[in-house]
C-alpha cells in the first residue's frame, strides 16, 4: 500500500519536473544565470537575442586627447544641459574597427569623426547610415559633405617653417620647399600620404584647378626627387617635434599643430596659408547605431555658430558652416582655415577622388619611400 | 606506469584557452583571404606580385636577422656573466634588464629618439670628441638600435633559463682534463645551452617580425616592416583580404622555418650528447 | 650554485656596456618627467612636478593604472599555470599531439597582433565578453601563454629525466614529483616566462583596442590616447614611478630574504 503510494508520489515529481523543465519561467531564469556568467545564451543556442531598446545616450567617437576634451566641453556639455541625454566620448574610429563593429552586430559608437573620403568609402560599402538632411544642415563649405559624412570641420596642410633658418626670405610655395639649394634642411611629409602628394603636383607647377585627378606617378616622381631628405611624421605629436627639436626645417604639418609651435616658439616657427592644402573630417552615424534616429539633432546641434567657433578657439579646426564662417572674430581669422581670406589661397583635397584611391596610393606611396 | 591520460591533463587547458576561443576564430579570420573581396585565391596573386610587398618583405628580413643576432649574442653575454656572478651582482644585473621591460615601449622609443637625435646628447659628445654627426635617428640604424634594446632582456632571460640547470661539474671536469677555456666554452658548454640559445633566437625573431610602434617611430617613416603593413591594411584602410593574406604567409613561413631550425637543433644533440 | 670563472677585462667591459645600454632610455625618462614643459624635452630651463600632480589629480590616470596591474596580474597567473603545465605535458607526451601542442602554444606569438585582435573581438562579442574584466583577462592570458611555454620548455631540455624516474622509484606519486622535483627546477623558465607574459599585458595596445571600449581602459590604451595630439611628458612620469616602484621592490626582497633568488 505503502509502496503503491510512493511510486504515484514519484510518479507526480517526475511529472512536475518535466513540466518544470519546459517551463518558460525556468528557461527565462536560466538565461539571466548566463548573462550573469558573462556567457551569451546565443551560443548555447537558446537565442537570448539583443537589446533592442534604444539606447538613451550619445556615444561620440573621436581621436582622443586634447579633442575629446574640447568635444566634451564644446558639444557634450551643453547638449546634455538642454535635453537631459548624457554624451560619452571614446576614441579611434579606425575603419578597420568600425567594419569589425558593424560586422559583428556590436555597434557601439553613435557618431564618429572621420576623413570625409573614409566616410564616402565606408558609405559606398554599406557600413554607415545616410545622413538625415532634414535635420542636419547641408549648408556647408561645398565639397565637404557627402550622402554618409556632414562635414564636421575643416583642416590644411600648410608650409611650416623655422624661420631663423632663412634669414634671406622664407618658402613661399611649394616649389620652395621642393628646392633644397635655396632652402637647405630637411623636410617633413605626413606618412599617410594626404598633403604630400597635392603638394608635390603645385611643387611641379600643376595649376590649382588641375591636380584632379592626381596622376600619381607624376607626384610620386617629384617626392623621389627629395625623398632621402624627408622624414615622414607619423602623428602629429611628432610632425611637432620633428620642427621643434631641430630635425627638419620645414614640414608639411596641420595647421593646429602649426599653431601650436608658433606660440610654444615665440613665433620662431611659424606657417602661412599659400598653397596650403585643405581637407575635411565628417561626421558619420555606423550602421545600427544604439541611440538610432537620436543622433540626428545631436549632430545638428554641433553645427550651432558659437560650437564652430569654440573649436576654432581651441583645436585650430576650421567652422563649416557658411554661417560660423561669416561670424569669425578678427583674432581668430588669422588660424582659421576656412576664413575667406586665408582658404582662396588653398586647394580643397578632392574627397571623391580619394574615396576611390586613397588605399592603392597609399601602397604606391609607401612602396616608393621604402624602395 | 601510464602517464598518458595525466599528460593529456597538462596539456587540456591549454588547448581549450587557445584551441577553442582563439584558433576556431583565427581561422575564420585568414579564411578573408579567400573570400573577400571575391572568392578566390586572387588575392595571393595580388600579393605575391607586388612589389611594394617584395620590399617590405626584404627590409624586414633584413631587419629582423640583423636585430636578431645582436640579440641574442648580447643576451648570451649578459646570461653567461649573470651565472657567475655574486648575489649583489645579479640583484643589480636583474634590475638593469627588468626596469626597462616595464616601461611602456612608447616611452622607451621616444626616449631613444631624444637621445640618438641630431642634436641630442650622443651626437654632442661625438661633436665635442672631434667626430662627425652619425644619422642614427630616422633611418634602419635606428631601428635597429630601439629594436635590439627591446629584444636583448626576452634573449637574455630565455638564454638564462636554459643556462640555470647545467652542472659545473662538467665543465671542471672538462678543465681537469686539460681543456683550456676556449675549447671547454666550444665544446662543452656552448652545446649544453643550445636548446636554450635556440628558444631565445626564436622568441625574440618572431617578436622583431611582428614589431610596430618602433620602425614607425625610428624609421623616420622610411623603414616599412611587415607587422606595419599588415596592420595598416586591417586597420586603417579595412583592405582585410590583403592583410590576411599576408598574415597567413607569415604565419606559415614562421612556423616553416621553425620546423626546420628544430630539426637542425636535434640533429647537432644527437652529435655532441 | 654559482660558477666562479675568471673572466677577461673585455668581457667584463662588453657586459657592462650592455647593461648601460639598456638603461640609457631610463636615464632620459627621469628627467623628461620633471620637464615643465608640455611636451617632450629635457628640463633646461629648471624642473617641475606639474607631470606628476596631473597623474595624481587625474582620476583617469590612475584608474588606468589600477586597471592595467589588475588585469597584469591576474592574465600573468592564468598564462603561468596554463603556459608551465603544458610544457611540461608536451615534453613527455611524443608525436603529433606534441607538435600539435606546440604549434598552438607559438600561435599567438606568431600571429599579427592586428590578426589576434580581430579573431579574439569576434569571439568575445559572441560570448559576452566584450568590453570586460573576464574578457580582456582571457584575453591578456592567451597572449602571454607562447611566452610562458617557450622559456618553460627551455628549462625542461636541462632537465634530467632520470632524476624524476628516481623520485617515482622511490614510491613518490607523478603529482608531488611534478611539484617537488620539476618545478623547482624549472624555477627560472617559470620565473622568465611570467615576467614575459606580464609585460605582454603591461604594454598590449591592439587587442585591447578590440576587444574594449570605455568601461576597460588600461594604461597603454591612456597612453596613446590623443598620441596623435601630443606626447605627454605625463608618460615618462608614470614610467619613474614604475621605476621607483621596481627599485623599492628589490630592496624590500633583499631585506626579507638577505640572500639572492
Amino acid at each position: 500500500m505503502r509502496m503503491r503510494r510512493f511510486q504515484a508520489l514519484r510518479g507526480q515529481q517526475l511529472d512536475i519536473a518535466g513540466k518544470m523543465l519546459s517551463n518558460e519561467q525556468t528557461r527565462r531564469d536560466f538565461l539571466r544565470l548566463c548573462a550573469a556568467a558573462g556567457v551569451a545564451p546565443t551560443l548555447l543556442g537558446l537565442g537570448g537575442g539583443k537589446a533592442t531598446a534604444q539606447a538613451k545616450e550619445i556615444v561620440v567617437s573621436n581621436w582622443g586627447g586634447d579633442s575629446s576634451k574640447v568635444h566634451e566641453k564644446i558639444f557634450g556639455v551643453p547638449y546634455t544641459e538642454k535635453t537631459g541625454i548624457p554624451v560619452h566620448f571614446d576614441s579611434s574610429p579606425l575603419e578597420g574597427r568600425i567594419k569589425a563593429m558593424v560586422d559583428a552586430k556590436n555597434v557601439i559608437w553613435d557618431v564618429m569623426d572621420v576623413d570625409n573620403f573614409s566616410s564616402i568609402k565606408l558609405g559606398r560599402e554599406g557600413y554607415l547610415r545616410p545622413i538625415d538632411y532634414s535635420i542636419v544642415s547641408r549648408d556647408t563649405i561645398p565639397g565637404t559633405s557627402f550622402e554618409h559624412g556632414v562635414a564636421a570641420y575643416v583642416m590644411s596642410y600648410v608650409i611650416a617653417y623655422d624661420k631663423s633658418k632663412f634669414p634671406d626670405g622664407a618658402p613661399q610655395t611649394w616649389a620652395d620647399f621642393w628646392d633644397l639649394e635655396r632652402f637647405p634642411g630637411k623636410r617633413s611629409l605626413y606618412k599617410w600620404l594626404t598633403g604630400a602628394l597635392d603638394a608635390a603636383l603645385l611643387a611641379d607647377g600643376v595649376a590649382k584647378d588641375q591636380i584632379y585627378p592626381i596622376d600619381l606617378q607624376r607626384a610620386l616622381d617629384k617626392i623621389k626627387q627629395i625623398k632621402e631628405h624627408v622624414v615622414f611624421w607619423d602623428s602629429g605629436a611628432e610632425s611637432q617635434q620633428l620642427l621643434r627639436s631641430g630635425d627638419v626645417t620645414m614640414a608639411c604639418i596641420w595647421n593646429s599643430r602649426a599653431h601650436m609651435l608658433e606660440n610654444e616658439t615665440d613665433g620662431r616657427i611659424t606657417f602661412h596659408w599659400n598653397e596650403a592644402i585643405a581637407y575635411g573630417d565628417a561626421w558619420s552615424v555606423p550602421k545600427d547605431n544604439p541611440a538610432g534616429d537620436l543622433v540626428w539633432p545631436f549632430i545638428a546641434s554641433m553645427q550651432e555658430v558659437d560650437k564652430q567657433l569654440g573649436l576654432l578657439a581651441e583645436l585650430g579646426a576650421g567652422p563649416v558652416t557658411v554661417a560660423a564662417s561669416e561670424k569669425t572674430p578678427p583674432e581668430l581669422q588669422r588660424i582659421n582655415p576656412a576664413h575667406p581670406e586665408n582658404w582662396k589661397l588653398q586647394t580643397l583635397m578632392d574627397a571623391q577622388w580619394w574615396s576611390e584611391n586613397y588605399d592603392q596610393a597609399l601602397a604606391a606611396y609607401t612602396d616608393m619611400i621604402a624602395g | 606506469m601510464n602517464d598518458q591520460p595525466r599528460l593529456m591533463a597538462l596539456v587540456a587547458p591549454m588547448f581549450v584557452l587557445l584551441g577553442l576561443v582563439y584558433l576556431v576564430p583565427l581561422f575564420g579570420v585568414l579564411l578573408i583571404s579567400v573570400t573577400e573581396p571575391q572568392l578566390g585565391l586572387g588575392n595571393y596573386a595580388q600579393v605575391l606580385q607586388s612589389s611594394a610587398v617584395a620590399k617590405v618583405a626584404l627590409t624586414t628580413l633584413r631587419i629582423c636577422g640583423i636585430t636578431t643576432i645582436l640579440s641574442v649574442v648580447i643576451g648570451y653575454i649578459l646570461a653567461y656573466v649573470y651565472i657567475a656572478a655574486s648575489p649583489g651582482m645579479r640583484r643589480m644585473m636583474m634590475l638593469f634588464i627588468l626596469v626597462p621591460l616595464w616601461t611602456s615601449v612608447l616611452i622607451r622609443t621616444f626616449a631613444w629618439l631624444m637621445i640618438l637625435g641630431d642634436n641630442g646628447p650622443v651626437n654632442g659628445v661625438m661633436q665635442s670628441m672631434g667626430f662627425e654627426r652619425l644619422a642614427m635617428m630616422h633611418n634602419e640604424l635606428g631601428v635597429v638600435i630601439g629594436m635590439t634594446h627591446y629584444l636583448v632582456p626576452y634573449a637574455m632571460l630565455t638564454i638564462l633559463a636554459g643556462m640555470a640547470g647545467i652542472d659545473e661539474r662538467l665543465i671542471m671536469a672538462s678543465r681537469g682534463l686539460g681543456a683550456g677555456p676556449v675549447l671547454t666554452f666550444l665544446k662543452v658548454y656552448f652545446p649544453l645551452t643550445l636548446p636554450g640559445v635556440f628558444a631565445g633566437t626564436v622568441l625574440v625573431l618572431v617578436l622583431a617580425l611582428g614589431f610596430y610602434v618602433t620602425p614607425i617611430i625610428l624609421g623616420g617613416g622610411r623603414v616599412v616592416m611587415i607587422g606595419e603593413y599588415i596592420s595598416t591594411q586591417i586597420l586603417l584602410i579595412s583592405r582585410w583580404g590583403v592583410g590576411s593574406v599576408l598574415a597567413t604567409l607569415l604565419m606559415l613561413l614562421v612556423l616553416l622555418t621553425i620546423a626546420l631550425a628544430a630539426r637542425a637543433v636535434d640533429l647537432r644533440r644527437i652529435f655532441t650528447v | 650554485m654559482t660558477m666562479r670563472f675568471r673572466y677577461s677585462l673585455p668581457f667584463y667591459i662588453v657586459a657592462w656596456s650592455a647593461l648601460l645600454f639598456l638603461m640609457a632610455p631610463i636615464f632620459v625618462v627621469v628627467p623628461v618627467s620633471l620637464t615643465p614643459t608640455s611636451f617632450l624635452s629635457f628640463p633646461t630651463e629648471g624642473l617641475s612636478l606639474r607631470h606628476y600632480q596631473q597623474l595624481f589629480q587625474d582620476p583617469a590616470w590612475y584608474r588606468s593604472m589600477g586597471q592595467s596591474v589588475i588585469i597584469g596580474l591576474c592574465s600573468t597567473v592564468l598564462a603561468t599555470a596554463v603556459g608551465t603545465a603544458a610544457a611540461i605535458g608536451a615534453l613527455r607526451l611524443g608525436g603529433t599531439l606534441a607538435m600539435t601542442t606546440r604549434v598552438l602554444a607559438l600561435l599567438p606569438l606568431i600571429v599579427p597582433p592586428v590578426v589576434s585582435a580581430l579573431a579574439l573581438y569576434r569571439s568575445w562579442v559572441l560570448l559576452g565578453l566584450f568590453d570586460s574584466w573576464a574578457g580582456t583577462i582571457l584575453a591578456h592570458a592567451i597572449l602571454g601563454v607562447p611566452y610562458v611555454f617557450i622559456t618553460v620548455s627551455a628549462a625542461l631540455s636541462r632537465l634530467d629525466p632520470s632524476i624524476a624516474m628516481a623520485a617515482r622509484n622511490l614510491g613518490a606519486g607523478w603529482a608531488r614529483t611534478q611539484l617537488q622535483i620539476v618545478l623547482p627546477n624549472i624555477r627560472s623558465g617559470v620565473f622568465a616566462g611570467a615576467v614575459f607574459a606580464f609585460i605582454t599585458s603591461w604594454d598590449e595596445l591592439v587587442v585591447t583596442l578590440f576587444i574594449t571600449s570605455r568601461g576597460i581602459f588600461t594604461l597603454p590604451r591612456r597612453m596613446w590616447d590623443g598620441i596623435r595630439e601630443n606626447i605627454s611628458p605625463t608618460i615618462a612620469a608614470v614610467a619613474t614611478i614604475l621605476i621607483l616602484f621596481s627599485i623599492l621592490l628589490l630592496l624590500a626582497m633583499r631585506l626579507i630574504r638577505g640572500r639572492d633568488a
